[in-house]
C-alpha cells in the first residue's frame, strides 16, 4: 500500500535540461524567481510564459506532470486572487459597487497578475526538482553554499544530512509497511473509526518506527565512523560537477531573459 | 484446521515495468496439526506466500481456503457503488478478516521490532484486545501466552519490553501472537539473529506448543539442521514455485537438486554421503548428529570385532 508513494518528484528523462549542471539550474531558478517579481506588464508576462514554456518543452517532462505541483496550492491561489480583487484600493471609478463590496480595475489587474505569478513560481521551481535528481540537487547546494563556510556555515554537513534523509525515505517506507502488516496480523485496524480512533491506532505503528529510525541512525553513524568519515574537510568526490558548453549556452539564454525582464 | 491453496499467484507492481511474479500458481494442502518447515532461498517467495495465509496480501490469482472458508473471496469483491452499501460491505469484510486473523497467527521476521507498549503485559494484550475480548479473558490469555514462551508473568508483566535482551524480546513478541490463540501459527524466520542457545529455546518452545495444543505450525527458515530436527513435513520453494514437498528424509535425499537452487542439506548428510562413498553402509536417511553417532558407533564396534579395523 505504501509502495507507490514517491517523494521528490524527479522525472527520469535524458533531456538537455536534465543534463545541465545542478549548480547552474539552481542559480537559474533563483534568477527566474527574481524575474517574476520584477515584471509587471502583460507583455513581460508573455515573455516569461514563453521562456518557461520552452524550458518545459526542452525538458521532455509532460505538461500534466508539471502542473500536478499546482494542486496543493490551488486553494492558496484562489485565496490570494479573491483577497486582491476585493481589497485593492483604486483611484478611478469602481467596476462594481454593491454595498460593502467594491471592485476597482486595479484590483482585478493585481489579482490576475498575482495568480499568474504564483502559478509561474510553482511551475518554475517544480521544474527544478523534476529535472534534477535529489542527489544532484544536494551536491549543487553544497557547492553553492561553499563560500559561506567562511562565516561558519556547515555546508558539507547540511548537504550530507539532506542526502542521508533522502536516502532513507524508501527504507523507512518499507519499514512502515512491515510494521503495519505485523500489527494488522495482531488485529490492529488502521482504516476505520473516527479521527480519534485512527490517531490512537497509529501509536503501535509510530513507536516501533521511531525506535527503529533511531537505531538505524546510530548504526549508520557507527558505520560512517568506522570508514573514517570525519566531515567535509579535504574530501574528494566521486562525481565531480563540471560546467559544460550546455551550461554556458543556458547561461547566455538566462542572461538574455533577465535583460528582457529588466527592460520591460 | 486445514489450509488449502489453489493456483495461487502473486504479482508485485502489476502492469508496470517492474512487474515481478513472486509466487507462481501454487497448489498446497496443509492438514490440521502438521508441523511444517518452509524452506527456500532469499526471494523464493516464502514470505509472500505466508502473508496470503491470513489475508495481509491480496492474491493476483487463485484462492486461499482456511478451514473451508475462502479468505480471498472477501478481499476480491467489487466495491459497491452506493456509499451505504460500501460501508456495510467494508464492515462485513473486516469482520471476516478479523476472523481469519484470529485463526491464523503470523509472527513476522524480527518480531521484536513491533513491540510498542510501556509494559510487557500491555503489549501482549494488544492482539486479544483487538479481537474484542473481555478484560478477564485477555488477562488469562496473557498469563497463558507468557507461560508458553517461558517468561514469568509476575516478574515481567510490569517491565518495559525495551529493557529485555534480544531473545526475550522476541519471545514476548511471539507471546503477543500466541495470546490470540491461533489454530495455525506461522513464524517467519523465528530464530534469525539469535545465538545457538536462544535458537534452541525458541524452537523447543514452539515444538512443545505444537505437541501440547495440537496447533498447526508453519516455520519459514534457512536452517536445514533445525528443520530436519523438528518438522514433520518440508516444503522447498524456488523462484515462486514449490519444488519439493515431503518428509525431511524424502526431501534431503535430493542433495543435488537442493544444492542447485542454492540450499544445503544438513552437514551430517554430507558426512554420510562421503562415508558411504568409501564403503561404509550407513542408512542415507539419517538427519541428526545423534542418529549418525549411534549408527556409526554400532558399525565401528562390529568392525572392530570382526577385525577390519585395528
Amino acid at each position: 500500500m505504501l509502495r507507490d508513494i514517491t517523494i521528490g518528484q524527479y522525472y527520469t528523462e535524458n533531456s538537455v535540461i536534465h543534463r545541465m549542471d545542478p549548480r547552474f539550474k539552481i542559480v537559474a531558478s533563483m534568477l527566474y524567481l527574481v524575474s517574476l517579481f520584477l515584471v509587471n506588464q502583460i507583455l513581460a508576462y508573455v515573455a516569461v510564459i514563453l521562456f518557461i514554456g520552452t524550458v518545459i518543452k526542452l525538458s521532455k517532462v509532460p505538461l500534466g506532470f508539471v502542473m500536478r505541483g499546482l494542486k496543493p496550492i490551488l486553494m492558496l491561489i484562489v485565496f490570494a486572487f479573491t483577497i486582491n480583487i476585493f481589497l485593492t484600493p483604486g483611484q478611478g471609478a469602481p467596476l462594481v459597487d454593491i454595498g460593502f463590496i467594491t471592485i476597482y480595475p486595479e484590483g482585478v489587474e493585481r489579482a490576475f497578475f498575482m495568480a499568474i505569478r504564483l502559478v509561474l513560481l510553482i511551475v518554475g521551481t517544480s521544474l527544478l526538482t523534476l529535472t534534477t535528481s535529489p542527489i544532484e540537487l544536494t551536491d549543487g547546494i553544497e557547492y553553492l553554499l561553499n563560500p559561506f563556510k567562511r562565516i561558519g556555515l556547515p555546508a558539507h554537513e547540511l548537504a550530507m544530512m539532506m542526502t542521508i534523509a533522502l536516502r532513507f525515505i524508501p527504507t523507512l517506507l518499507e519499514e512502515t509497511d512491515k510494521i503495519m502488516k505485523a500489527q494488522m496480523a495482531r488485529g490492529a485496524d488502521f482504516e476505520s473509526g473516527n479521527i480519534m480512533n485512527r490517531a490512537k491506532a497509529l501509536i503501535p505503528l509510530l513507536v516501533p518506527l521511531f525506535i527503529s529510525a533511531f537505531r538505524r541512525a546510530d548504526e549508520l553513524a557507527m558505520a560512517m565512523e568506522a570508514r573514517c568519515y570525519r566531515g567535509g574537510e579535504d574530501r574528494t568526490r566521486m562525481k565531480v560537477l563540471k560546467y559544460t558548453k550546455l551550461d554556458v549556452f543556458g547561461g547566455a539564454v538566462v542572461v538574455l531573459y533577465m535583460a528582457v525582464c529588466v527592460v520591460l | 484446521m486445514s489450509i488449502k491453496i489453489v493456483e495461487l499467484s502473486h504479482i508485485y507492481d502489476q502492469n508496470t515495468p517492474n512487474e515481478t511474479r513472486a509466487i507462481d500458481r501454487i497448489n498446497l494442502d496443509i492438514d490440521s496439526g502438521q508441523f511444517i518447515g518452509l524452506i527456500g532461498h532469499t526471494g523464493s517467495g516464502k514470505s509472500t506466500l505466508i502473508q496470503h495465509l491470513n489475508g495481509l496480501l491480496k492474491p493476483s490469482e487463485g484462492d486461499v481456503i482456511v478451514s473451508g472458508y475462502n479468505i480471498t473471496e472477501g478481499l476480491r469483491t467489487e466495491i459497491p457503488k452506493k456509499r451505504r452499501d460500501r460501508k456495510a460491505d467494508a464492515k462485513a469484510r473486516k469482520k471476516r478478516l478479523i476472523e481469519v486473523r484470529k485463526r491464523v497467527g503470523l509472527v513476522f521476521q524480527y518480531p521484536e521490532y513491533q513491540l510498542f507498549e510501556e509494559t510487557i503485559e500491555k503489549d501482549i494484550a494488544f492482539g486479544p484486545t483487538n479481537l474484542g475480548l473481555g478484560e478477564t479473558e485477555v488477562k488469562r490469555r496473557v498469563i497463558e501466552a507468557m507461560a508458553l514462551v517461558g517468561i514469568d508473568y509476575e516478574e515481567y508483566k510490569d517491565r518495559s519490553p525495551f529493557e529485555l535482551s534480544g531473545g526475550q524480546k522476541r519471545r514476548v513478541a511471539i507471546a503477543g501472537v500466541l495470546a490470540m490463540k491461533p489454530e495455525v501459527l506461522i513464524l517467519d524466520e523465528p530464530t534469525a539473529g539469535l545465538d545457538p542457545r536462544g535458537r534452541d529455546e525458541i524452537l523447543g518452545q514452539i515444538k512443545r506448543l505444537h505437541d501440547k495444543e495440537g496447533i498447526t505450525v508453519i516455520i519459514v527458515s534457512h536452517s536445514m539442521e533445525d528443520m530436519a530436527k523438528i518438522s514433520e513435513r518440508l516444503i522447498v520453494m524456488n523462484q515462486g514455485k514449490i519444488v519439493l514437498d515431503g518428509s525431511p528424509k524424502e526431501v534431503f535425499r535430493n542433495i543435488d537438486m537442493l544444492e542447485e537452487i542454492g540450499l544445503a542439506v544438513p552437514q551430517i548428510s554430507y558426512l554420510i554421503r562421503a562415508l558411504n562413498a568409501r564403503g561404509f553402509e550407513i542408512d542415507a536417511d539419517i538427519l541428526t548428529v545423534q542418529e549418525a553417532f549411534d549408527q556409526l558407533s554400532l558399525k565401528l564396534q562390529r568392525k572392530k570385532k570382526s577385525g577390519d579395523i585395528c
